[in-house]
């Protein structure tokens, strides 16, 4: 029994993409291997197949219509513009510098919130249904305060 | 104009030069339309797409290296923009190509010739729309537009190793899918 060459090594091999010993060894093989010859054979028709589809490529315009429509500005004006709107490193740092300053000033003048009671009671679960589901009976419909 | 390089072209378009983006298009169209009929499955599509790829590739244009090659850009935007469409319509439509096929075998030198010859590739147009998109973009970028392996590796960010993989399990897969059978591509 013949034991075959792999057919990514065949693959390859049409490709010339192997080393000279790897060449070889497929080779050596082809030459006694029917049916790996066969497989090397329908490879190669592939190819010349799909490069004659190349051939028969049918020619395109849209050359026009593409200018057409390219915006006003060419690259080199984008990337001017781009540079002149884009915020530098001071800019951004200013803009982390004020966010922190206006947290520190709020933190300051604002009065701490220590153990506020959470009266949870005065919020009644109306479960997973939306509000307005429940209000159907409007007797139903209401929040009952903590007693 | 004929003359000049890629290269050349695209620091003239830098310079605010509409007609030597315009030669770009010109020589670059086609390779564009037909990469993406094929990925795409879809002709008009891809006219679309082409469109789209040169108005991207012209406001990117400060981003391309003159280290990559400007076809292999081009389609690298152009294979985006057909996964995106085909993300979004989440199949994997057919092809109909008669009338490329049609031109290929206009110079055959028998009738009969002729008939065959257009089967065939009918065939091979049909059984490659049916592949996988992995496997259609890589036989598309080898076998059609004769990409390297090295190219290819770049342009769909995979190794050499995977591009010389998913080229032989591509090819096997085509293969099976003229011979009549399914694959489980």
């Amino acid at each position: 029994m013949i034991e075959h060459i792999e057919k990514h090594w065949l693959s390859a091999y049409l490709d010339k993409q192997l080393s000279a010993v790897q060449q070889q060894r497929v080779q050596e093989h082809l030459a006694s291997c029917a049916t790996c010859r066969a497989y090397l054979l329908d490879l190669q028709h592939l190819q010349e197949d799909m490069q004659r589809l190349k051939a028969a490529d049918s020619a395109i315009n849209v050359r026009v219509q593409t200018l057409a429509l390219l915006p006003a500005l060419t690259p080199s004006d984008m990337q001017s513009s781009e540079r002149y709107s884009a915020w530098s490193l001071f800019e951004y740092g200013a803009a982390v510098a004020s966010v922190v300053c206006g947290l520190l000033i709020g933190n300051w003048m604002m009065p701490a919130e220590h153990n506020m009671p959470l009266d949870l009671a005065v919020v009644q679960v109306l479960g997973a249904e939306p509000p307005g589901f429940l209000c159907s009976t409007s007797t139903y419909c209401y929040l009952e305060s903590k007693k | 104009m004929r003359q000049a390089t890629d290269d050349h072209l695209i620091a003239q378009t830098r310079q605010g030069d509409r007609v030597a983006f315009g030669e770009l298009i010109a020589r670059h169209q086609a390779q564009v339309y037909h990469f993406s009929r094929r990925l795409l499955g879809n002709a008009e599509g891809a006219q679309d797409i082409t469109q789209d790829v040169f108005i991207k590739a012209f406001l990117a244009l400060d981003t391309w290296r003159p280290d990559a090659a400007f076809a292999a850009w081009l389609l690298r935007i152009a294979r985006n923009a057909c996964l995106d469409v085909l993300r979004a319509q989440q199949r994997y439509p057919q092809v109909s190509l008669e009338a490329q096929t049609e031109q290929l075998v206009a110079h055959s030198s028998s009738a009969e010739q002729h008939a065959i010859q257009t089967q065939r590739l009918e065939q091979l147009e049909e059984a490659l729309s049916k592949l996988s998109v992995e496997h259609r973009e890589i036989l598309i970028l080898r076998d059609i537009e004769g990409f390297s392996y090295q190219e290819i590796a770049e342009l769909l960010d995979i190794n050499t190793g995977t591009v010389r993989s998913r080229l032989s399990r591509g090819r096997a897969a085509l293969i099976q899918q003229i011979n009549g059978g399914a694959t489980n591509d």
